[in-house]
């Protein structure tokens, strides 16, 4: 069945001269695409080099595409797969047309959930495996700009549902609205979760705030709070700006937020300053990171960079915490048409390691390049990388060798096209 | 011991890169809304971000697709992509470069993280 399903949409894929267009609409657009990836990885063994694994991976998507449908399949083959060819992503959309307008489908390993919060996610992305998730979808938009989508899915025997509302931005303010839910099979299971997210951009002139307020059904202590001021920029010039940025994190005790964004009894303020230039490329950032709750992650950074005339490529991260834990990246580059090189440091507390590096791009399209590390201390610890890539249009290619002190080399080899 | 060399290591860079002879390079005025990225030897540079899966590589699949979020090259070796498009709201993005090497946008000063990585971060307003 998956073969012909895979010979369907190869056939398919011919595009409408294909098949009787007279029965399909002059507004539907067809389109295809095959995307390849395959690699092989390796060691050196007694003077010669050794593949161990090979993985090739090609998914063919047919695509049509019109005001009244959005219709996708990708159908796929893994070489380390045990059923060589299956569906691996498909959703069909029925839309209304014109505005406002109305939008239902079906979908299958697809339209993952992600919440975003203020740098990082309240709900990360691998929430859930993509490859379990099937379910339908409603979606309007149109009316004064509004968007908002819902859908409910199955995963691995969990409901999933998710609903989403953006605003147009509104002159002052934008509003966007976010509920994710998972009930297992079993309703009392601990695994069962909901997390609503309202996120409110304003702007007052003289600053923007950006909040983002979350919480969860049920018990008390189940909420959270980011909030920033931006925009509040008490040095503004032609040639660029300070800008002070207050923020504040704080949580309930009993929160259980699967992404980043938020953790339980977080009690964290925080005040930054972002230098930024409207001429030229540089930028500069200090924080001050106050734990209230903790201690733990009470903290100065930094950042730093910079793109110099002389054509150095400067990067620099440095953190230092309450606790005496340190880590600082300083990297530089320089870099002309054909070649570069640059040194980069980086220091975790009393371990510094440096790497050195040097490229070459003998075409627009090609690039070689080798790099050199090895702690500063008596360990050294030396390793060497060796890279040439490639990107001749849809496709890219790279060759790569690895080689770290107590290890033989690594080889890998890679190719990802996208043919359409 | 270890301590004092580190320290003299950043205060070496750091006193070099206040020198004179760096002087910042003057942002092209073409590029408005794009993200920009100064490596003319690269290969290939994409951006990876929240808005597009990634590159792909948190949909179905999990490959980084090549054309994904791929940036233009320009004669003076800049890669750029107009992101005037963007919905509001807070994203992350990282620079993949040679189909292999994550890097931060280093004019953009507010970080993030994404699977181990230091990625940036930029919030759209409109």
């Amino acid at each position: 069945m998956s073969i012909s399903f895979i010979t369907m949409i190869i056939l398919l894929a011919g595009g409408p001269d294909s098949i009787d267009v007279s029965i399909i609409p002059e507004n539907w657009v067809f389109g295809y695409e095959c995307l390849i990836d395959a690699s092989a990885s390796g060691s050196w063994k007694s003077n010669h080099p050794v593949i161990d694994s090979t993985l090739i991976d090609a998914a063919v998507s047919v695509i049509v595409e019109s005001p009244e449908v959005d219709f996708l399949a990708t159908g796929a083959m893994r070489s380390d797969s045990t059923s060589p060819a299956h569906l691996r992503r498909a959703r069909g959309v029925v839309k209304w047309p014109g505005t406002p307008w109305i939008a239902a489908g079906i979908y299958m390993n697809d339209q993952q959930p992600f919440i975003a919060g203020l740098s990082n996610p309240v709900i990360e992305w691998d929430l859930v495996n993509i490859d379990s998730i099937q379910g339908f979808g409603v979606s309007s938009g149109g009316i004064l700009g509004f968007r908002g989508d819902y859908f409910i899915q199955l995963t691995r025997g969990d409901t999933l549902t998710h609903f989403n509302v953006h605003s147009p931005w509104m002159g002052f303010a934008g509003v966007d609205y976010a509920r994710a839910q998972i009930h297992t099979a079993d309703s009392i299971s601990d695994e069962n979760f909901t997390v609503n997210v309202l996120s409110v951009r304003g702007d007052f002139r003289y600053f923007k705030p950006w909040i983002v307020v979350a919480g969860a059904d049920g018990e008390e202590g189940r909420w959270a709070v980011s909030a920033e001021i931006r925009d509040f920029r008490p040095i503004n010039t032609r040639w660029g700006t300070i800008e002070v940025v207050p923020e504040i994190h704080f949580a309930g005790d009993e929160i259980e937020f699967p992404g980043s964004a938020f953790t339980a009894g977080q009690r964290i303020i925080v005040l930054g300053a972002i230098l930024e230039s409207r001429r030229y490329l540089v930028s500069a950032g200090i924080n001050g990171m106050l734990d209230l709750s903790s201690d733990s992650l009470s903290c100065v950074s930094a950042t730093a960079g910079m793109i110099s005339e002389e054509g150095v490529s400067w990067d620099i991260v440095c953190d230092y915490y309450a606790d005496g834990d340190y880590r600082a990246y300083i990297s530089s580059v320089t870099s002309d048409t054909y070649a570069s090189a640059g040194v980069t440091v980086e220091i975790i507390n009393d371990s510094t390691r440096v790497t050195g590096s040097a490229s070459v791009a003998p075409r627009d399209d090609v690039c070689a390049e080798v790099s050199v590390s090895g702690d500063i201390d008596d360990s050294l610890q030396p390793a060497c990388c060796l890279a040439l890539s490639a990107a001749l249009g849809p496709l890219r290619g790279l060759v790569g060798i690895e080689w770290d002190y107590d290890s033989s080399p690594l080889l890998r080899i890679n190719l990802t096209g996208l043919l359409k | 011991m270890t301590r004092k060399i580190n320290l003299t290591i950043i205060l070496l860079f750091l006193s070099t890169a206040g020198c004179s002879l760096f002087i910042p390079m003057e942002r092209p005025l073409e590029h408005g809304n794009r993200l920009v990225l100064w490596f003319p030897g690269a290969s290939s540079v994409q951006v990876l971000s929240d808005w597009n899966d990634w590159g792909g590589s948190v949909a179905a699949g999990g490959i980084i697709n090549p054309v994904n979020g791929r940036m233009e090259k320009d004669a003076s070796g800049f890669w750029s992509m107009d992101i005037s498009d963007l919905a509001g709201g807070v994203y992350r993005y990282a620079f993949y470069v040679n189909g292999y090497k994550w890097i931060r946008d280093p004019v953009n000063a507010e970080t993030a993280s994404y699977e181990g990585h230091t990625v940036s971060v930029i919030m759209v307003q409109n």
